[in-house]
């Protein structure tokens, strides 16, 4: 497993767009391999680089982050997290499997959080994905499934 | 008198005029029988019986000119001389009713008539004068047009409240309006992309587009904070908050939003209901620009049109096709109910599909006055 995380940046925003860039710049660990403007650009991107992780905007033109979220398939897949003002949308995050959700306006902090949690996209540690949104949702789904994954940062194999 | 019934909204109720009615004939029936007691010329039960009689025709005269009243539409100039020439008729009816009575009475209860010796120094004050001798024609001249007066006066009472009532209604839908408004700049979409793209404008050193940006916002804040809740505003005030909110959009979206504002500076002293424009401009916002993968193109203008004024937001945006999200239906439902609330038929909001976008246009009589103050 490389040690640099390729990520993929999606916002139809330019300024929200060049907010995520510049808060890359100083997140060591991982680089912005490609960066889109709309859900069918975003789409294609991680089609054809399999970035480990794509940050993703929800309301895009094209096709929304939940849709491009949902059409990434297979094993190995890119992880995703959403940036969004919409609080509303964490239940379909959920089912797509989302990584992490997050709320603009954007804080840094809670970005490099989530990218430290964010685990290598190959290998079982797919399953806890959604552990940040499990925690964020108060319900215990990785405890159900039985994969026995712990919960937040200090779980293993997140370092 | 807040009792008016539906369909009736500008008349007097009937409980009302039925106490009015008795009132004022309770009054005469008083004077009728206290001159009647008073007099030495004839029994009193003759003049008890006598004043409880006319005192009931009076009554009934006075319901016949309601009836004609309320039945009545025109001008109040007409209305009221027509009401005149009723209350004269009634009081002319009465007098010869009263001397019917009188001969019947005097008949009934064996009351000989009296010689009454008028002398005048003409026929006509001759007639004058046995008339306000033999007949109360006086009383009954005084309570017709007490009860005349009181009718005008009641109703054009009920008539201030339902304008009243009517604007009320209309400032509680621009409260409403303004309150949506609120929303809608709280709501997570607007607000926090915006502070997103404030923050982003901040980190990557652009600090004076970051001051004008939140210049833009407080703009558009206190327009909607500071508003007192009248239900209309010059087009001009409506327009400049609008087009701060334009101006954020276009910070957001960059090149993928062009505004054309077009509105001739004599149709800008126009009122128009507040907040009217917002959910129209937003419509295009969410359902064009938002979803579009080309720039669009807004277009906010204003036109002269017959004595209206006509204001058309169109887009030529690709994203009206869909179903849109939840409540997307609803800004347009309050726009349209709010323009037939304060215009009635004069008031219309047009929307459907233009070409490949979307054309809202709202007509609305053109007028410089705020509502209330043309009443």
């Amino acid at each position: 497993m490389s040690d640099v995380l390729r990520v993929l940046l999606a916002d139809d925003e330019p300024l929200a767009l060049e907010r995520l860039v510049f808060a890359f710049r100083d997140l060591p660990g991982s680089e912005v391999v490609a960066t889109a403007t709309n859900g069918l650009e975003a789409a294609a991107l991680i089609a054809e680089l399999a970035p480990d992780v794509a940050i993703l905007d929800i309301q895009m033109p094209g096709r929304t982050g939940l849709g491009v979220a949902a059409g990434i398939a297979g094993a190995g897949r890119t992880q995703v997290i959403f940036v969004t003002a919409h609080e509303h949308h964490a239940v379909d995050a959920f089912d797509v499997d989302a990584a992490d959700y997050l709320l603009k306006p954007l804080r840094v902090d809670r970005l490099r959080l989530a990218m430290e949690r964010a685990p290598p996209s190959r290998g079982d540690g797919a399953q806890c994905a959604g552990d940040a949104l499990v925690l964020a949702l108060a319900s215990d789904r990785c405890g159900r499934s039985g994969t026995g994954c712990g919960r937040g940062p200090g779980r293993p194999g997140a370092a | 008198m807040d009792r008016t019934t539906r369909g009736t909204p500008w008349r007097i109720a009937r409980q009302d005029i039925a106490r009015l009615i008795g009132g004022v004939w309770l009054v005469a029936f008083a004077v009728l029988a206290a001159g009647a007691a008073t007099s030495p010329l004839q029994p009193s039960g003759y003049g008890l019986a006598r004043a409880a009689v006319l005192a009931a025709i009076g009554a009934g005269l006075s319901f016949l000119l309601w009836l004609g009243w309320s039945r009545l539409s025109g001008p109040g100039g007409l209305r009221a001389a027509l009401l005149l020439m009723g209350i004269a008729l009634a009081i002319a009816a009465h007098v010869q009713a009263d001397l019917g009575v009188a001969r019947l009475l005097r008949a009934l209860l064996d009351v000989p008539m009296p010689r009454v010796v008028v002398a005048g120094d003409g026929p006509a004050r001759a007639l004058l004068m046995r008339l306000v001798a033999e007949t109360s024609v006086v009383v009954f001249a005084a309570a017709q047009v007490v009860f005349g007066l009181a009718l005008m006066t009641i109703e054009a009472a009920v008539e201030r409240r339902e304008r009243d009532r009517q604007l009320d209604d209309a400032r509680a839908a621009a409260t409403g309006a303004r309150l949506a408004a609120l929303r809608h700049q709280l709501n997570p979409h607007f607000m926090f992309n915006t502070l997103n793209a404030i923050g982003s404008l901040v980190e990557t050193g652009r600090t004076r587009e970051a001051g004008e940006m939140i210049d833009r916002l407080s703009t558009f804040l206190r327009a909607t904070l500071g508003a007192d809740g009248a239900p209309d505003t010059p087009l001009d005030e409506e327009l400049a908050m609008i087009e701060a909110y334009l101006d954020i959009e276009a910070v957001r979206f960059r090149d993928r939003l062009s505004v054309v504002v077009d509105v001739p500076e004599a149709l800008r002293r126009a009122r128009v209901p507040t907040f009217v424009l917002q959910p129209l401009v937003e419509n295009a916002m969410r359902h064009a620009v938002a979803r579009s993968l080309r720039p669009v193109t807004v277009t906010l203008s204003a036109s002269a049109l017959a004595g209206d004024l006509l204001i058309e937001v169109v887009d030529d945006g690709a994203g009206h096709g869909d179903a849109g999200p939840p409540g997307a239906g609803v800004g347009l439902r309050n726009v349209r109910d709010r323009l037939a609330l304060l215009y009635g038929p004069a008031g219309r909001l047009e929307a459907a599909r233009h070409g490949q976008g979307f054309r809202a246009a709202i007509r609305l009589p053109f007028v410089v006055d705020p509502i209330g103050s043309r009443t």
